[in-house]
Parts: C-alpha cells; structure tokens; sequence
C-alpha cells in the first residue's frame, strides 16, 4: 500500500514538472522570441537569444519529453488493476504523443540552422532564409497539435478508468472526459480550418482544471486506501 | 485474476479489432488517394499547386482522413496484442510495436502536408520567394511525403510478418488467414525494399502492394467481424486468460 502511495505522488510530481517546463518552453520563452508573421524581427531574436531559444525552448521540451515517457509508465502502474487493455492504450497513445513531439523538434532545428548564416545558405537571399526559418515555426505549431491528437485517446481512457477505479474521485474522471472533448475539438479545428487559430478560453480552461486537478490530487491525497485493496488485494 | 472488470472478453475484443479494421479499410482510400495521389501533377509544380488551391477542402479532408486512420491504429495494436499474447507475449510485443511505430510515423508525415498548406496559403512573410520558387518548394515536400510513406512500409511490414506468424501459430485463427498476412507483409517490404533500391520499378511494386495488402488484410479483417475467433481453442492456449 505504501508503494502504491509512493507512486501516487511521483505521478504528481511528473506531472508539476511538466507543467512548469511547458510554461517555460511552450508560453514564456517563444512569447519573447516569436513574433508571428514577422519572419525578420523573429530570424533577429534568435540569433541574438539563441541560448535563451537552446535552453528555454529545445531544453525545456527535452524535460518535458523525458518527464512524459516516466509518467506514461507510471499512470499504467496506478490504473492497470481497472482495465488492462485500456490502461495499455491510455500509455501507448501518450507515448505516441511525446514521439511526435520529439522529432516535431525537427522543425526548430531548420529554423535555427536557418538562421545561422551557414556558408553554404548563401545562394538564398536573407529574406528568403529568415522566410523558410518562420515557415518551419509554424510547421513546429501544428507538429504540435498532431501529438495532442493522440492526447486525446490518452485523457478520455484517463477519465474513463479514473471514474470506474474507486480509487480516485469520480469527478476527476469526468473533468478529464470534458477536457478529452476540448482537446479533440482543439486539434481537429486546428488541423482542418485555416479560420480557427487560437484555442477558446473555455476549451482552455476546461483541459486546464482537468490537468491541474488531478496532478493536485496525487500529492495531496494519492490513492484511496480501500478503494485500492478492494480493486488488487495481491498488490497490498 | 481476482476482479472481473480487468477481465479480457477474447470474442468481444476480436469483433471490435474487426470493426477497427474496417474504420481502416473505408477511411484509407480518403486518406491516401483522394488528399494526395489526386493532387500530384508528377514533375508539373504550378500544375500542382492549382490542384491544390483548386481542391484545398479535398486536401484537408485527406489530412482528417489520415489523422483517424492513425488514431485507430493506436487501439488497434493494443487489442490484437492482447488478442495475440497467448501466442508468444515477446512476439506479441514486437507486433504492437511496430504497429505503434508505424501510426507515429503516418503521424509524423503530416508536417510535409502541413508546410504545403503554409507555403499555398500565403502568409506575408513568403512574399520574398518567386511564386515559381514556392510551387518549388510544395513538389518537394509533396514528394517527401511519398518516401515518408516507403519508410512506414518497413514497420508495417515487420508487424504483418509477426501478426501472420502468430495468427498461424495461434490455433484459433485459421492458419490460411496467417499465411495470407505473412504475403501482405512480403508486399510492403518489397514496396519499400524495391523503391529504395531500383527505382525504375516503382509503378510494379505500388500494384504488388495493392494486390498483397488487400489479399491479406481483407479476408483477416472478414474473418473477425464475423467469426471473432475460436473460443474453444482460445481456452485451450490460454486458461489464465479465458
């Protein structure tokens, strides 16, 4: 029982991690050094903030994806006694998702190859370099929204094994089934209609109280003692 | 096992593998030959793009297309591997993982459709490449998209060669159904192996793939939708798992 606590609390952890490491590398950092549509004034940040833009951006994803790959396991761990499969495709897909964002970094690495002023990119004119460096920032935007696809399958089977576990409150589950639903609708509007380009506050704050509510959980209060044992008495 | 709920229901996990497959099976052909093969002018850039700009919803729809195809994937790699485990768990594995593989890197191949809808939407900071220059560039990563799709061949392939070897082994799929998806296999691997390496051959493999996949995956998918699978035999492999 207190190993299953014990892995209770790394899940909150990981995910605090997470989501500090998003704040950095997903809001703060790229709000100083992108200026969207405005590929020079972009090209310039870079290169004069290009630790800022390795560090913040490039190293701050790496925590994240690294973070991701621990938590996938470790959500597995605390869900398999409901639902084998599930659980299993509940980490799969998350796993799928951090893949993507793993080689999405691709893109950052064309725009600050781009940028570099390599010798050898000198038959394009400045405008032009810095012109391809701003399109791989956007492609980097929607390679994005691609992992969070397969976010999807994750918090729906997330929510659904939450509410039958007896070992988390029912409505962590349900926070996390509408968060599915604006996460599903976020990407696909983002993938397929050139007119939707930023997220609604309510989509935003539906996924937000979900993935904050449960990572709050974990460390207050982990797992359900009984509710626990009467789901796997072997593992007590 | 001692909670029923974790319990794995074999018959029901093999109909709605059969229903996945069959997602697959409609969904593809929008994916596949309607967002790309209808767009491609073969070497003719500014022909490409027209078609492109001409049919842009087209294209989306492809993307949509493809997005859902991958997503059943997912699923769909979970279930067989529990449908397959009692085979060989270690073989099992590899199968799902190659079929997990194989969805991320469809996945991954929608950047090259992506940065074409950037490039032929015309955002400002694009003004400094001749239209040429861009039509250019849209060939290009239309063009990548297809070696994309030879290098997802190598996974898939891996997984329907593992997939065939277990339903052969399994006893209760018919072993024909293994054979069968063990040749589908051989047609990917050809595809990918084959245009990497000649070529000039490239239209014979695309018909061999054609001709193989459907043999293979086809009647497997008819198979599950409308046997599931022996349970008699199913408990026989695996009384821990019945």
């Amino acid at each position: 029982m207190k190993s299953i606590q014990n892995t209770a609390r790394f899940a909150g952890i990981l995910y605090l991690v997470i989501t500090i490491a998003a704040i950095i590398a997903h809001i703060y950092v790229p709000s100083i050094i992108i200026v969207p549509g405005d590929a020079a004034a972009t090209a310039n940040n870079i290169m004069e903030s290009e630790t800022l833009f390795r560090v913040g951006v490039v190293g701050g994803e790496l925590v994240i994806l690294l973070s991701e790959i621990v938590l996938s396991v470790v959500l597995y761990v605390l869900l398999k006694s409901v639902n084998k499969t599930l659980s299993l495709l509940a980490a799969v897909s998350r796993l799928a998702m951090t893949t993507i964002h793993g080689i999405n970094l691709i893109n950052y690495f064309f725009a600050m190859l781009l940028v570099s002023g390599a010798g050898y990119l000198s038959v394009f004119s400045a405008e032009q370099a810095q012109s391809l460096a701003m399109l791989f920032l956007d492609a980097h935007g929607y390679g994005f929204t691609i992992g969070i696809a397969f976010l999807t399958i994750h918090v729906f089977v997330l929510g659904y094994l939450i509410f039958k576990s007896g070992y988390f409150p029912k409505v962590l589950g349900v926070l996390f089934i509408a968060a599915g639903v604006g996460y599903l609708v976020d990407s696909f509007a983002l993938l397929l209609s050139p007119a939707y380009e930023t997220t609604p506050g309510i989509i935003a704050a539906t996924i937000a109280i979900a993935e904050i509510a449960f990572p709050l959980w974990l460390l207050i209060k982990g797992v359900n003692k009984e509710g626990w044992e009467k789901r796997s008495p072997e593992s007590v | 096992m001692s909670n029923p709920i974790a319990k794995f229901a074999p018959l029901k996990a093999a109909r709605i593998a059969g229903v996945l497959y069959l997602i697959i099976f409609i969904v593809s052909p929008f994916a596949f030959l309607i967002g790309k093969s209808s767009v491609l002018v073969p070497g003719d850039a500014a022909a490409t793009v027209n078609t492109i700009l001409a049919s842009e919803s087209m294209f989306r729809l492809g993307i949509a297309s493809e997005t859902i195809v991958f997503l059943v994937e997912i699923v769909l790699a979970a279930i067989l591997y529990n449908l397959l485990k009692p085979v060989n768990p270690a073989v099992s594995l590899a199968a799902a993982f190659s079929r997990l593989a194989e969805a991320i890197i469809q996945a991954v191949n929608l950047l090259p459709s992506i940065l074409i809808l950037l490039l032929v939407g015309g955002e400002g900071y694009l003004t400094v490449f001749e239209p040429n220059q861009l039509d250019s560039l849209v060939l290009l990563f239309l063009e990548t998209y297809d070696y994309v799709i030879l290098v997802w061949g190598f996974f898939f392939g891996l997984h329907l060669l593992l997939l065939g070897y277990l339903v052969y082994k399994s006893g209760y799929f018919p072993r024909l159904l293994g054979i069968l998806l063990i040749l589908s296999s051989v047609g990917y691997l050809i595809e990918s192996y084959g245009t990497f390496l000649a070529p000039q051959y490239a239209d014979v493999y695309a018909t061999i793939v054609l001709a193989l996949g459907i043999l293979g995956e086809l009647p497997f998918t008819i198979y599950l939708l409308w046997k599931g699978l022996n349970i008699d035999k199913w408990k026989e492999r695996g009384p821990e798992s019945a």
